[in-house]
Parts: C-alpha cells; sequence; structure tokens
C-alpha cells in the first residue's frame, strides 16, 4: 500500500464512522405506535398501525418472485420468509424503529416504518 | 495486437468475470445488507483497467453484468440496474483514480471502486425503490466496501504480477 | 516505523467504530402505568440506565397520587381518603369554617378563580352542585327541573370561594357549595410529575394522563415528540398532528365523560350560567409549556364560543389551540399555524384566519 492507499483508506473509515455515528441518532428511537408501510413491486399493499404489546400477526406479501411473509410483534416488524435467494431480507431481523427499512431486491419489496405517521401520543 | 487475439482475449476476461460474478450470487452474503459483495469479479475489471483502459474496462463489466443477470433471472429487473449503476460508477471511479492520481496502487483503487460500486447501487436504489429511507443503508455499505475493496485489490494486484510478467499482453502499468 | 503508525492508526478507528455501533449503551425506554385519577396514567422516560429511570418513575408516580388522593372529591366521609383529601374538607366545611390546605391545592385553586375571571364566569371549580345534580360520577343520572336547577345555579360561584394566601386556607363561604377540580388536577399531577422527573435529572420523556400530556426534552436528536388530537367524531382517526418539545398539551371534548339520559347524551363540560351541557365546539386542544395550565385552559375555552377563546388565547402567552367548533371547523390559533399536520376527514373545514 502506498502512503496515498493509505490516506484514502483514512478518509473513507473516518466518512465511514462519520456517516455511522449520525446513523444511530437517526434511526434509533422508541414510539407508542409505529406506522408500518409495506410495498412490493412499487405499489402500496399494506399500512399496519403497531402498537405496544400487540400480539403476533403474520401477512402474506406477493412479491415479484412470489409469496413473502412478514410477521409483526407489538413495535417490530420482520420479513419472516422470502423466496428470495440471498434471504437478505430475512436476516436483516426485526426493525422497530422510524425510518429503518427492510429492502428485498430479487423479490421487490420493502417495508419501512413511517416516521411522519408514529405518534408518541394521542390527546383526546 | 491482432485484433483476433484481442477478442479472445475479451472473451476470457467476460467469461471469467462472469463466472466470478455468478459464483457470488450463489455464496451466502457476508453481511444482511442488500448490496454488498466480496466483488471478486471487480479483481477482471481492475485488471482489464490497469491492462487495456477505460472502455475495456466498462465493455468487460457491463457485459458481466449483463450475463450474470441472464444467468440468474434477474435481467431487467431493479436488481439488475442496481448492479448495473454500481459497476458503472465504480468502473468510471477506478479508471478516472488510475489516469489521474498516479500515487494511488491498485489497493486503493480496488477499495474506491468497492466503495463507489455500494454506493452507486444505492443511488440507483434511490430512484428505483420508492422508500424515503433508503440511505438507511449508507453507512453500511460505505464501510463494507473498506474491507472488501481490500481483498480484491492485493488478489488483483497478485494477477497483475502474474500478467506483468508475460510478454503476451500489452502492459500499461505504470 | 511510519507503516506501524498507521497501523495502529487504523485500530484504533475500527475500535472507535465498535464502540459505536455494539459499545454505545443503547438507549432504552421505560413505560409504567397506573390507574390514577379515573384514568390511565402512564409515563415514559429515555435514557441509558433503567434503574435509575425506573426509580425517578417510581418517585413521579408517588407525586401523582399523592395529588389525586389531595383532590379527590368522591371518597367517602370520615374513611381516610376523605381525610387526605383536601377538596373533600373544603367540601365538608362549606359555610361552616376555612380549612388549611395543602400548598399545592392552594395553588391549583388559585389558577382556577384567575380563569374564572378571564372568562367572566364560564369557567368554574364550583360547579360540584351541578355535576352531582346531573350525576356525573354518580350512580344514578337524570335530566333536572327547571326548579332544581335554578336553586343549584346559586351555589355556583366562583366569588363565593375565598382564598386566604398567608393561612393558606381555603372556605365556601355558603352551605351546598362543592368544589370540583376535574377539570385541574390531572394536568397539574402531570405536571408535578414532569418536575419530579426533571429534578432527578430525566432528560427525555413523556407523561400521558388519559390526553393531558407533557414531554420533556426532545425525543431524540432534533427528532420532537409527534402528538396525534383525536378526531371528537371518530376515535380512530386523527384531526391532526403536533411537533412537540418541553411543552403540555390537553384536550376537553364533548365525547368525553358523557352521560345518557332517556336515549340522549350529556357531556360534562356544563355552563355555570344555564347549568346545561356547552355546544359550542366539540373539542379544543391547548398547547403550553405548563400541564396544569393546558387541562385548565382547554375546559375553560371550551366553554367559551370559539372567538371568544381565540380572542382570549391571544392575550395569553405561549398559548396556543386548536379548535374544533360545533359546526366542523378547524380553529388554530396563528402560532400552530404550519405547526400542526393537518389530515382531517373531509367533513371538517379549515378555516384560516
Amino acid at each position: 500500500m502506498t502512503k496515498t492507499d493509505q490516506k484514502l483508506l483514512l478518509g473513507l473509515l473516518i466518512i465511514g464512522l462519520l456517516a455511522l455515528a449520525g446513523h444511530r441518532f437517526y434511526f434509533q428511537s422508541q414510539t407508542q405506535s409505529n406506522q408500518v408501510i409495506i410495498k412490493a413491486k412499487g405499489e402500496v399493499v399494506q399500512t399496519l398501525t403497531l402498537r405496544a404489546g400487540e400480539p403476533l400477526q403474520r401477512l402474506t406479501i406477493e412479491g415479484k418472485k412470489g409469496q413473502a411473509i412478514v410477521e409483526t410483534k407489538g413495535l417490530k416488524v420482520r420479513m419472516l420468509e422470502a423466496p428470495c435467494p440471498d434471504q437478505i431480507c430475512v436476516q436483516q431481523g426485526w426493525i422497530d424503529s422510524p425510518r429503518q427499512t427492510i429492502i428485498c431486491v430479487p423479490n421487490e419489496i420493502v417495508i419501512y416504518i413511517d416516521a411522519e405517521a408514529s405518534l408518541d401520543g394521542i390527546t383526546g | 495486437m491482432s485484433k483476433t487475439r484481442k477478442l479472445v482475449y475479451f472473451s476470457l476476461f467476460v467469461t471469467l468475470a462472469t463466472a466470478l460474478g455468478f459464483l457470488e450470487t450463489l455464496l451466502s452474503n457476508p453481511l444482511p445488507l442488500p448490496g454488498v459483495k466480496l466483488g471478486l469479479a471487480n479483481i477482471v475489471t481492475l485488471l482489464v483497467l490497469y491492462l487495456y483502459g477505460l472502455k475495456e474496462g466498462l465493455v468487460v463489466s457491463l457485459f458481466r453484468v449483463l450475463f450474470v443477470s441472464l444467468l440468474g433471472g434477474t435481467f431487467l429487473a431493479v436488481g439488475f440496474w442496481l448492479s448495473f449503476s454500481g459497476a458503472v460508477l465504480s468502473t468510471l471511479v477506478m479508471a478516472g483514480l488510475i489516469k489521474y492520481v498516479s500515487a494511488l496502487s491498485i489497493i486503493g483503487v480496488s477499495m474506491a471502486g468497492a466503495v463507489s460500486h455500494n454506493v452507486g447501487q444505492l443511488l440507483a436504489a434511490s430512484f428505483l425503490i420508492q422508500t424515503p429511507y433508503i440511505f438507511y443503508y449508507l453507512p453500511f455499505l460505505l464501510l463494507a466496501g473498506i474491507p472488501t475493496g481490500l481483498v480484491t485489490g492485493y488478489l488483483a494486484r497478485l494477477l497483475l504480477r502474474y500478467f506483468q510478467g508475460k510478454d503476451f499482453l500489452i502492459i500499461n502499468e505504470k | 516505523m511510519k507503516k506501524n503508525y498507521f497501523i495502529v492508526l487504523i485500530v484504533v478507528l475500527v475500535l472507535v467504530g465498535g464502540v459505536i455501533f455494539f459499545g454505545q449503551k443503547k438507549e432504552q425506554k421505560l413505560t409504567s402505568e397506573e390507574f390514577l385519577m379515573d384514568t390511565f396514567v402512564s409515563i415514559s422516560t429515555y435514557g441509558t440506565d433503567t434503574d435509575f429511570l425506573q426509580q425517578a418513575t417510581k418517585k413521579a408516580f408517588q407525586e401523582m397520587r399523592r395529588i389525586a388522593e389531595l383532590t379527590d372529591r368522591f371518597s367517602l366521609s370520615g374513611t381516610t381518603a376523605a381525610k387526605l383529601s383536601d377538596v373533600v374538607r373544603i367540601n365538608e366545611n362549606a359555610g361552616i369554617k376555612p380549612v388549611v390546605i395543602d400548598e399545592d391545592v392552594f395553588e391549583m385553586l388559585q389558577a382556577a378563580q384567575e380563569y374564572s375571571q378571564l372568562t367572566e364566569g364560564a369557567f368554574d371549580v364550583t360547579i360540584g352542585p351541578l355535576l352531582d345534580l346531573w350525576g356525573f360520577g354518580r350512580e344514578k343520572q337524570k335530566k333536572p327541573t327547571v326548579n332544581e336547577l335554578q336553586r343549584v345555579l346559586t351555589l355556583v360561584d366562583s366569588e363565593k370561594l375565598v382564598l386566604d394566601q398567608e393561612k393558606q386556607c381555603a372556605f365556601l363561604s355558603e352551605q351546598g357549595m362543592s368544589l370540583d377540580l376535574g377539570a385541574v388536577a390531572k394536568g397539574y399531577a402531570v405536571e408535578r410529575a414532569a418536575k419530579v422527573l426533571a429534578e432527578e435529572g430525566v432528560e427525555r420523556a413523556l407523561i400521558n394522563a388519559g390526553g393531558n400530556i407533557k414531554v420533556i426534552g426532545e425525543k431524540a436528536k432534533r427528532q420532537p415528540w409527534k402528538i396525534g388530537i383525536q378526531d371528537p367524531r371518530d376515535s380512530s382517526a386523527l384531526i391532526g398532528v403536533l411537533s412537540l418539545e418541553d411543552e403540555a398539551i390537553a384536550t376537553s371534548g364533548d365525547y368525553n365523560r358523557t352521560i345518557e339520559i332517556a336515549g340522549k347524551r350529556y357531556h360534562h363540560l356544563l355552563s355555570p350560567q344555564t347549568g346545561y351541557p356547552v355546544g359550542y365546539n366539540m373539542s379544543v386542544t391547548v398547547v403550553t409549556h405548563d400541564a396544569g395550565q393546558a387541562d385548565l385552559l382547554s375546559t375553560a375555552l371550551f366553554l367559551l364560543e370559539p372567538q371568544q377563546a381565540l380572542d382570549l388565547v391571544a392575550k395569553l402567552n405561549d398559548t396556543e389551540v386548536v379548535i374544533i367548533t360545533a359546526d366542523k371547523k378547524i380553529l388554530v390559533s396563528p402560532g400552530l399555524q404550519g405547526k400542526i399536520e393537518l389530515q382531517a376527514r373531509k367533513e371538517y373545514s379549515y378555516d384560516q384566519n
């Protein structure tokens, strides 16, 4: 490695770490209710309002490659089963904070928690 | 170099890149993140860039993306466009660095290529996949590019040294 | 030498990254619920040390229970609960003698009296006899007759509540009068709990006592708390969403605490002048810094005509309001315009004034 290589490595590492630090602040928070949006092939197919303590719930979503199973429990949501070869979406596990996202590229399914609609409380 | 010879070498490089690229789609991913791969096929792109130049590098990497997608049945699907964008951006970045930043070795170039490959995919994803929070993945993709770029860079350097010893190839490395 | 330097630097950076990602204590959320003052009260605190959050929450609930005991109007005469309740003692001694009360209750009564004047008598904490006549909070409900109303309305008069600052005494000067702190106590208790949490050093928290909400700090860096305002006619819909930070919010609505008499619904926000439920508005939501103030004002403003309410709000500092009028207009005070994301159903109209 040349000196310039090393500088590049350092630069990339620093940028990456800064992005990571920002990420921790931006994508980790807690809510009273989570608005989960599920898109398949570019269309919204499900919106769910999750509240703390809600029981386990499973949904079948039709993706490009076939049926995927999405599981929710309390405020969390995950891809339980997917027909894609890489299984990245399944390995990613639960998401529970606004803005967190699960993307299954081969099956063209996107699950994310909408930050605007997730409420901390309701007055009335 | 005769046209025929060039065509043969090219075909070999494209085949090699396709084989490596396809092999990787069969292996399980090292990290549960879309788009993160070791990038073995990038070794071939790097070699071609060093041995020939930008145009040849682009051709090899684009043919590789095309063939891998045809083999995997993802041609023109979202995943194809992600790979396509990643390949174009990383090849352009690497070629630019080879040409203008001579202080960088093949390892540095490989690292920059890996990171820009991941970023390129994410940029394409931000257009193709409608989710407001696509940059959720950004820090992981940035960081993942560093080690994968290092590994493929070292491997590419080994191969480049081997090829440099052979006189049947035109070598441009400084 | 140089190379070693570089490797050390890389190792340090990777370690820093590791600490950021794995080592950093994940922020925890602690939520506790208790049934207090006829509603579920939840306190959510955020921080890295859950033991500490638990302790602080416990103290906050203790304080809320204390306020609840002091202001409970329905404890049976002679029980320990009745002896603990300042409100019961004041009511039992109406027309007899002043009683020394807790400074928190004194503060609540002072605020209540102030708003009786500001609303020209529309808001009144001596509303007890009227609520009892209708049967709110009691087992039997009935529609009062004109004669009954006339008799009882003479007993509803904040001016006959005598407060003595020096002796910290309160006295209802006429027999049969009684206080009801239903419009004040919940918010006040929330505010006290918030003070306790802040004193304990909690930096981010949300207290919710049946829609009387106080938030401490931001929810996360540059991320305010999102509070929805309920649709008065559809409990699963929202009128809009507000972003709050170190603020309190409370709503009074005609859909809460209703009674049914002969097939007709009546709500508990009664006019001290007519003795009947006030029908200008469906709901009034107040945003201000003090939860006690928010609670009290949401009731006081509900009892006024919409324009009167807006005029009063304009005179008050850092106080904003969202009014849903009886004819389904949404009125938003100037300070909240642009800060509220309205998402009301089509039947409501947004009046930009």
